[in-house]
């Protein structure tokens, strides 16, 4: 008979057919309402989880299952709960970290691969997957000399399908755009959300920026960019509509900082924020503590903090409350707030990654830019 | 005062007895009574003599359906008002990815008239849906929404105060909605609630509250429309004249009228600008999608899972009442919860005594001179919260 996952925490002596069977007849990580069970097989000193939640320890180790090569560990995790991780193997002193070799679930970012866990609950969202039914846009690119970068800027520009020139449209500008389309599937998030009319057929530029920690960290130079260079040539490519409501501009971690600091810097323009995860590193007193990268995003996120204004009609922001970033997120909030700006926040159990990020697209795109879902019937 | 039964009549329906019920839907639902908008008065029972009365001739209370069906029915505008009886009416389901107009209207030497004004800016692009029926016919696009934008462009009083409609319209809209919000919520509680002994009466009154709102509604927008149609007669100005000759003579040269769907609010401001509801009277028309919707008495949206906000259904406005007794629903199974009896239940119980017909791919209904004469895979929304085969 095969091993129920209590026996194993009862810590049941196992033969090594007992393991094969066990892991022929599950899927892994063990997901039960209360918890996780991690399970690795094979050879090795010692055995850590490595996951990114903010609160937990950064590395537990599994418990080896008596003599055998099983190594497990439970882990008490809330419903409704997505997380990444990667097990640190030790071996004759040398430690090695890779990806759960029995779980199929994983995410990529630009520095490579993690497993990803998926608690009790957690489902993907259906919108997020590529629907046949849905028509494709198109991605063209726009090269934008810049006068402020002292070069020429190569921007891809997502274009929904069925664009008319007769025809004007809302322009989302989004930061790291070439990650998300390659780590958070944005354009198929936009081929679906457009298809099922939650939001407009819109422009969207998808910039990448040179040097990123540089550029997104409160850099005057990049919000006149955005503002003073890649939108008019923007405007000059496509049909976009003239007016606050239709200009938006989005980012995660350090792009929603850029995104941020490019509407404070030149106000009313874009009149639509969508940030994720945002890097709003700032400090009531005394000195920040997250490292000399932060420094420009702390002296921009003060400042704001002290004269905010209302630089923007509609914010929505989210953050996940794994993210050591929830407190300075959850903070920008009653400020917003307070100065007659409309914000929608969100929470949710997840971390700082671009799935993440992914899910919350469709809470935040048809909350800025709502589409006719009411009107439209095909 | 209401226009129409007292609240507790028109909540009362779902009391009669079975057969009465029976009788209610095969007369007042599936016969359209254009003929009774057409005729008027008593003459309004023809349909019901030629379908039924030979069948429950003594068993039922007729007069007192008929009586209650015009009482619920939206009134029109004078200019929607269509006198002589519609012909031969068809809706069908959504046409994307699967079209099956070219099946409806197949080949011919005549050509056909489209309105795809709901397309918006791709009005007349013959996509999709029209590919395969333009194969085997003449596909005239009638291009009302460049008309319109034509037309404003050359009479800017009127554009001046069809803006202002609009925006008295999305006013109307807006506080419609404030109060709709809360006599939903109050009518979802009541219907979720456990069965009491007072809870029967309570259900009824917040569905009589819900009913009455409605029919507020709508007399304040056709009031708006009236207005309108008084003040600046859109039928006789110089701009549009020439544009409203040219529609009838090519209306007149075609075998049917299509209308697609689209944005409905677009299509039906459209339609009425260019006084097509009288175009059509007496046409063959094939509807599908927002252009069914465009075609009933009144126009409900609806999605029960909208990304944002509550999902409760609303009435937009007064269709142009040519097919009567349904309230059509594209995409339902992709917009409602049909799996979801209460909710299926209010909205089927709201907008009763009209048919709650969901238009799925596939879909066919056809009415001629009034009177249903064929459905394919046709259901309707049921008081008990289900969906049913329309037959059932």
């Amino acid at each position: 008979m095969t091993v129920t996952i209590h026996e194993l925490r009862r810590g049941t002596p196992l033969s090594a057919q007992d393991i094969d069977e066990f892991l022929a007849s599950n899927d892994f990580p063990l997901v039960e309402r209360d918890g996780v069970t991690f399970v690795y097989r094979g050879g090795a000193d010692e055995v850590f989880l490595r996951m990114w939640i903010h609160g937990l320890p950064a590395k537990q180790p599994l418990e080896r299952r008596g003599d055998s090569d099983l190594w497990t560990l439970f882990v008490d995790l809330p419903p409704n709960s997505r997380s990444e991780y990667k097990f640190e193997v030790a071996v004759n002193g040398e430690s090695h970290w890779i990806v759960d070799p029995l779980n199929p679930h994983v995410a990529t970012d630009p520095y490579g691969a993690n497993s990803v866990l998926r608690s009790y609950g957690y489902e993907r969202p259906s919108w997020t997957l590529p629907d046949p039914e849905a028509r494709q846009g198109a991605l063209a690119s726009v090269d934008v000399p810049s006068r402020l970068f002292d070069s020429v800027r190569r921007t891809t520009v997502y274009v929904p399908a069925r664009f008319r020139r007769l025809r004007r449209y809302p322009l989302l500008i989004v930061h790291d755009g070439e990650d998300f389309l390659r780590y958070a599937d944005l354009q198929v998030v936009l081929d679906n959300l457009i298809h099922r009319l939650e939001i407009p057929p819109m422009i969207v530029a998808l910039t990448q920026a040179g040097d990123r920690l540089v550029e997104y960290a409160g850099d005057d130079r990049h919000a006149g960019f955005l503002a003073t260079e890649l939108l008019p040539e923007l405007q000059k490519e496509f049909p976009l509509l003239d007016e606050p409501a239709s200009r938006g501009l989005m980012g995660a971690s350090f792009g929603a900082v850029a995104s941020l600091h490019a509407t404070w810097r030149h106000p009313e323009i874009f009149g639509r924020l969508m940030l994720a995860s945002g890097s709003f590193a700032f400090s009531d007193i005394g000195r920040h503590k997250r490292g000399p990268v932060f420094d420009p995003v702390a002296e921009f996120v003060n400042e704001f903090r002290g004269t905010p204004g209302r630089p923007t009609e509609r914010l929505f922001l989210c953050c996940g409350i794994y993210e050591s970033l929830i407190y300075e997120n959850r903070s920008l909030v009653p400020l917003l707030h307070e100065h007659g700006m409309q914000v929608r926040y969100e929470e949710v159990r997840d971390g700082h990654n671009w799935e993440n990020w992914r899910d919350r697209l469709q809470a935040g795109l048809t909350w800025l830019f709502p589409g006719p879902l009411w009107m439209v019937y095909e | 005062m209401h226009e129409g039964p007292s609240e507790h009549q028109a909540a009362g329906n779902e009391q009669a007895p079975v057969h009465a019920r029976h009788v209610n839907f095969l007369c007042k639902r599936l016969c359209s009574p254009i003929q009774t908008a057409a005729a008027g008065g008593s003459s309004g029972k023809l349909p019901l003599q030629t379908l039924v009365l030979p069948l429950l001739a003594r068993s039922i209370r007729v007069g007192a359906i008929i009586r209650r069906s015009r009482a619920t029915a939206p009134k029109l505008c004078e200019r929607d008002r269509v006198q002589p009886a519609q012909k031969d009416i068809t809706f069908l389901g959504p046409q994307s990815p699967h079209p099956t107009v070219q099946n409806v209207i197949g080949a011919g030497d005549a050509p056909v008239c489209l309105i795809s004004a709901g397309w918006r800016e791709r009005e007349g692009e013959l996509e999709d849906e029209l590919e395969q029926l333009g194969e085997v016919r003449q596909i005239v696009d009638l291009r009302l929404y460049r008309r319109i934008d034509e037309i404003f462009a050359s009479d800017p009083e009127l554009f001046a105060a069809h803006r202002q409609r609009q925006t008295l319209l999305k006013e109307a809209q807006r506080l419609y909605r404030l109060r709709l919000a809360h006599a939903l919520k109050a009518a979802r509680e009541l219907f979720e609630s456990d069965d009491g002994e007072l809870l029967a009466a309570e259900r009824r009154a917040a569905m009589a509250a819900l009913r009455a709102l409605d029919r507020h509604h709508l007399r304040r927008i056709r009031r708006i429309h009236e207005a309108f149609d008084q003040t600046w007669r859109p039928a006789e100005r110089p701009a549009i004249l020439p544009h409203a000759a040219e529609l009838a003579a090519v209306i007149e040269r075609s075998s049917a009228v299509l209308i697609a769907g689209g944005h409905v609010g677009v299509l039906l401001s459209r339609m009425r600008l260019l006084g097509l509801p009288r175009l059509l009277a007496g046409r063959r028309i094939v509807a599908w999608s927002a252009g069914a919707m465009a075609l009933g008495e009144r126009v409900v949206l609806f999605h029960d899972h909208p990304p944002q906000g509550e999902g409760d259904p609303e009435v937009l406005d007064t269709g142009f009442a040519l097919v009567r007794g349904v309230v059509p629903l594209p995409h339902a199974g992709a917009r409602l919860r049909l799996d979801d009896a209460r909710r299926v239940a209010l909205f089927a119980r709201r907008f009763s005594p009209s048919l709650c017909v969901p238009l799925e791919q596939g879909v066919l209904l056809r009415w001629r001179d009034g009177v249903l004469i064929e459905s394919q895979s046709a259901t309707r929304l049921v008081h008990r919260g289900t969906v049913q085969g329309l037959a059932a």
